[in-house]
């Protein structure tokens, strides 16, 4: 009996060595092996981030596992990392090797020819509606409303935008600031397509309470301070969900989808463990720390999404064209001016 | 004149060039330089229609007064400054007056206190403040619906808002109405309040009719002073003021620098506004000063009456303990308390306290260290620079006989007046592009602190300074000291108090440092405040109020090793 066992072991170990063996070798050739030792010489790499902190560290904290590379992160609203990015071009001292922030800003850079061409490989698990040769589409962000579970029962929760109209919840509802960040901007051009002017109008009689970046603004309604936020990023809510926060969200007719959009800086100071750290976040593994952890949606077809996380195929999302998306870029400061008649305070 | 006697000329001038006037005019250089070059591309980026474009134009200042929302926020910026004004005077004079006249018990305790604002960062108080009266959560808002009407959803206090941001500012100017007037008031010559006494006056009508009217121009002056720093400031509207839409010239000019497109130039016109209207409080100041009504007030080293208030200290010692509590007690707390949470909650308990934030900042957060090592380089090599820089100027101040001094001494004290973002914005323009490209370095930061906050150093070298009679100098160098020597050997051991103190200063300064920095850094370079703000931004106000802790920790342990090594003191509370 015994020497029975001991065959099956020995006939199942090298068996179990070799899957091993495959398993890891299979790990070591989603990256390039070149692309590896170059950046490992380079050995450090500075990420831009307009969205939470702790994704970001958690994203360069798997990449220094992994790689031994160690990362920096510059985390600021979208608007201040454009405006960061430019002042170092002007400066010609370029700090920021790859950029991830919210649509238009990396395509809006790579228009004027400051984003790097990257012939990335992780790219082929991508939709080719979520590309270009300058930058990939990382993850999408879904723009909720979010609301304190214990000023607002999930009954009288606002369900759709036209809810949040309603005067009864006149001076209880946060907004990001919208010439800082480009989400509520985004809003506002949807409810002009949508909606007419009178939408517009009522939801400026609100009384908005402004906040600087959507944390702030999470912050405010998780607390308690205030019932409901106008419009939330998924990867706050589940920063404050995971907190422990009363927190819970509608998820509204239509909901725009805004792609977190990933490049390379042109002269960036670390050019191989830039495109690393893409490959990396576009991977399988990045994508599940980067992305499922803070609910952020991934474009690639083979991520099984956590349960807690609204389920993308259920979403009835806004069709934000790409020639739309180039007008927003281009009308942008028009728009401000427009939101900041309608929504801010007489 | 001869080919001949043209050399002789030279050659006599080159003897008389000695190592004592390279170096004096080598910094002189160097501060003029430091100071007007940013301040000119401020003027110059303000009238092109783009800081760097060719094309001159002065429709960015007739935007300001033509645009409504712009417009209203400068109404909004002298609305805060007056209010701050007119709060730092209602708790500034009182607090003097009792301290520096009275027999209140524990009147020294309270004057530490008061000058307690100057050691905390005004980004500090106000989120301090917004844990205790943010309106639904605020601690005092609960704490009053709790006691006396649990029917009110939100209130009584309301911080963001512009009552809010003026009490924030006014508690944390005050000190600078406190330190005047109890320096003035303990200078006086007590001569016509004994004739007054003696008239039959009481104690009120004599300090209203006498006491009060001699030290006006010190009481004005420090009041104007809180207003140029009240109308300066960024951190407390960004904080307060943001949630309530209130937004003034400061905040205007961040949002003009970090939005998409950066519009530099109108930022620059805004702040070139905001300087002139800080240098018309500071020339008002400098008017009231050099007017005569200073003669009462001889420093003759007069000891005035201290006045025996009887039952009456008990009413003068709880208003002392309630400005004790309000500015130091009552935000103390809270920020323990919202740094021991995991998030903000109405619901208070001690079982919801821990560690959490404070692990995260030390095990989980990569910028902790990095931030405090920033701080901490930035403190130490800035304020020795900045003191050197500072000693020599004040030196030339004070004992050059050049007509260019005068020059010197307004240029190197002109950044007083400038706010710190706006003086932000011109290092920016200056140091961004060729031929001096500074920007992404610790050296653009270390720049910008030293230029703007030099006048702190020349104040505090220039109080010893002008203690020293130029006569121990002039003899040392008759009996053949050369300048070098006499500066070694005599000038520097009589001041050493004044620099050590303003050493000091500059390090507190340096080490809570906002308005610059947050123009100015790059990653990698991050201090703390810049990590106060982001967590701020982001949302994670507990997060804040530990690295606020934090801040306050090491600030209080390095002002424990100075005091150690230097018996030094602070500049700031007593100049």
């Amino acid at each position: 009996m015994k020497r029975k066992k001991m065959k099956v072991l020995s006939a199942i170990l090298p068996v179990l060595f070799m899957l091993v063996m495959i398993s890891s070798a299979y790990a070591q050739t989603q990256f390039d092996p070149k692309l590896i030792s170059a950046a490992k010489k380079e050995g450090k790499v500075t990420l831009y981030n307009s969205g939470d902190r702790e994704a970001g560290e958690a994203l360069l904290k798997a990449f220094k596992a992994k790689f031994g590379i160690s990362g920096e992160q510059y985390r600021a609203t979208s608007n201040k990392v454009l405006s960061k990015v430019m002042e170092e071009i002007e400066a010609k001292n370029i700090y920021a090797d790859v950029l991830c922030t919210g649509s238009p800003n990396v395509l809006r850079l790579s228009q004027k020819g400051y984003i790097a061409k990257h012939d990335c490989q992780q790219a082929k698990f991508y939709p080719a509606s979520q590309q270009t040769e300058h930058y990939v589409n990382v993850t999408g962000i879904a723009m909720f409303i979010m609301y304190n579970k214990d000023l607002v029962s999930e009954k009288d929760a606002p369900k759709e935008w036209k809810d949040l109209i309603n005067p009864k919840w006149k001076g209880q509802i946060v907004m990001p600031d919208w010439s800082a960040s480009t989400s509520p901007l985004i809003l506002f051009q949807m409810f002009k397509d949508i909606y007419d002017t009178e939408f517009l109008k009522k939801a400026g009689e609100q009384k908005f309470i402004i906040h600087k970046a959507h944390g702030a603004a999470a912050n405010a309604v998780a607390s308690g301070e205030n019932a409901i936020a106008f419009e939330m990023l998924s990867d706050r809510i589940a920063v404050e969900v995971k907190k422990g926060a009363p927190v819970g969200y509608s998820v509204p007719t239509p909901v725009v989808f805004n792609p977190r959009q990933m490049g390379i800086t042109k002269g960036a100071p670390h050019p191989n463990a830039a495109k690393l750290l893409m490959e990396f976040a576009l991977s399988k593994e990045g994508q599940k720390i980067y992305n499922l952890d803070y609910w952020l949606y991934s474009f690639r077809s083979d991520i099984q999404y956590p349960p807690e996380m609204y389920p993308l195929d259920k979403i009835k999302l806004y069709d934000f064209t790409p020639k739309m998306w180039l007008d927003f870029t281009d009308n942008m400061p028009k728009l401000i001016e427009e939101a900041n008649q309608y929504w801010l305070k007489k | 004149m001869t080919r001949i006697s043209r050399l002789e000329k030279i050659g006599n001038t080159l003897k008389q060039i000695n190592v004592g006037f390279l170096i004096q005019f080598s910094v002189s250089l160097l501060v003029l330089f430091m100071v007007l070059y940013p301040i000119g591309w401020l003027w110059l980026g303000s009238i092109r229609t783009e800081p760097f474009a060719p094309d001159y134009t002065l429709s960015w200042y007739l935007k300001i007064f033509s645009d409504a929302v712009l417009w209203q926020r400068l109404t909004n910026t002298l609305k805060i400054t007056i209010g701050t004004g007119i709060l730092s005077l209602i708790i500034g004079l009182p607090i003097a007056w009792i301290v520096a006249r009275t027999d209140t018990p524990f009147s020294k305790k309270f004057e530490l206190i008061a000058v307690v604002p100057f050691m905390t960062a005004p980004l500090i108080g106000a989120l301090a403040w917004t844990n205790l009266a943010a309106p639904r959560t605020g601690l005092l808002n609960l704490l009053y619906r709790f006691v006396f009407d649990s029917s009110l959803k939100h209130g009584p206090l309301n911080i963001y808002s512009m009552w809010g941001i003026i009490f924030c500012l006014g508690l944390y100017y005050s000190p600078y109405v406190f330190l005047f007037t109890a320096g003035a008031l303990r200078s006086m010559d007590p001569a016509l309040e004994e004739a007054s006494r003696i008239s039959g006056c009481n104690i009120i009508r004599t300090t209203f009719k006498i006491t009060l009217p001699l030290v006006y121009p010190a009481i004005t002056s420090g009041v104007l002073l809180a207003m140029v720093f009240a109308a300066g400031q960024f951190a407390v509207p960004a904080l307060l003021g943001t949630p309530a839409q209130f937004s003034v010239m400061t905040t205007t000019i961040y949002e003009l620098m970090n939005r998409w497109p950066i519009n530099r130039s109108l930022a620059a016109a805004i702040g070139n506004l905001l300087v002139l209207f800080t240098f018309l409080l500071l020339y008002l100041r400098g008017k009231l000063l050099s007017k005569g009504a200073f003669t009462t007030v001889t420093g003759k080293g007069y000891r005035p009456d201290i006045i025996r208030l009887g039952k009456w200290k008990y009413v003068t010692f709880s208003f002392c303990l309630l400005y004790a509590i309000v500015v130091f007690g009552l935000p103390m707390f809270a920020l323990i308390y919202s740094s021991l949470v995991k998030y903000w909650s109405v619901k208070i308990g001690l079982h919801r306290l821990g560690f959490w934030n404070y692990t995260y900042l030390f095990t989980e957060h990569s910028l902790t260290f990095v931030a405090i090592k920033n701080s901490l380089l930035l403190a130490v090599f800035g304020a020795t620079a900045c003191i050197f820089i500072s000693s020599i100027i004040s030196f030339i101040v004070h004992r050059g006989k050049s007509r260019w001094t005068p020059l010197l001494d307004y240029v190197a004290m002109m950044p007083i007046g400038v706010p710190g973002v706006v003086f932000a914005v011109g290092v920016l323009l200056g140091w961004i592009r060729p031929p001096f490209v500074l920007y992404g370095t610790l050296g653009i930061l270390i720049v910008g602190y030293i230029s703007r906050f030099n006048p702190v150093g020349i104040r505090a070298v220039s109080s010893s300074l002008v203690q020293v009679h130029p006569e121990l100098e002039e003899s040392s160098r008759v009996a053949g000291s050369s300048w070098a020597g006499t500066l070694l050997r005599i000038t520097l051991p009589l001041v050493k108090p004044g620099m050590q103190a303003g050493w000091m200063t500059l390090f507190i300064v340096f080490l809570r440092e906002f308005g610059i920095s947050l123009f100015l850094y790059s990653p990698g370079n991050e201090v703390v405040s810049i990590m106060l703000y982001e967590f701020w931004e982001n949302g994670d106000m507990m997060k804040a109020s530990a690295l606020s802790i934090v801040l306050m920790v090491v600030t209080v342990i390095s002002i424990i090793i100075m005091r150690r090594l230097t018996g030094a003191d602070i500049a700031g509370m007593k100049s």
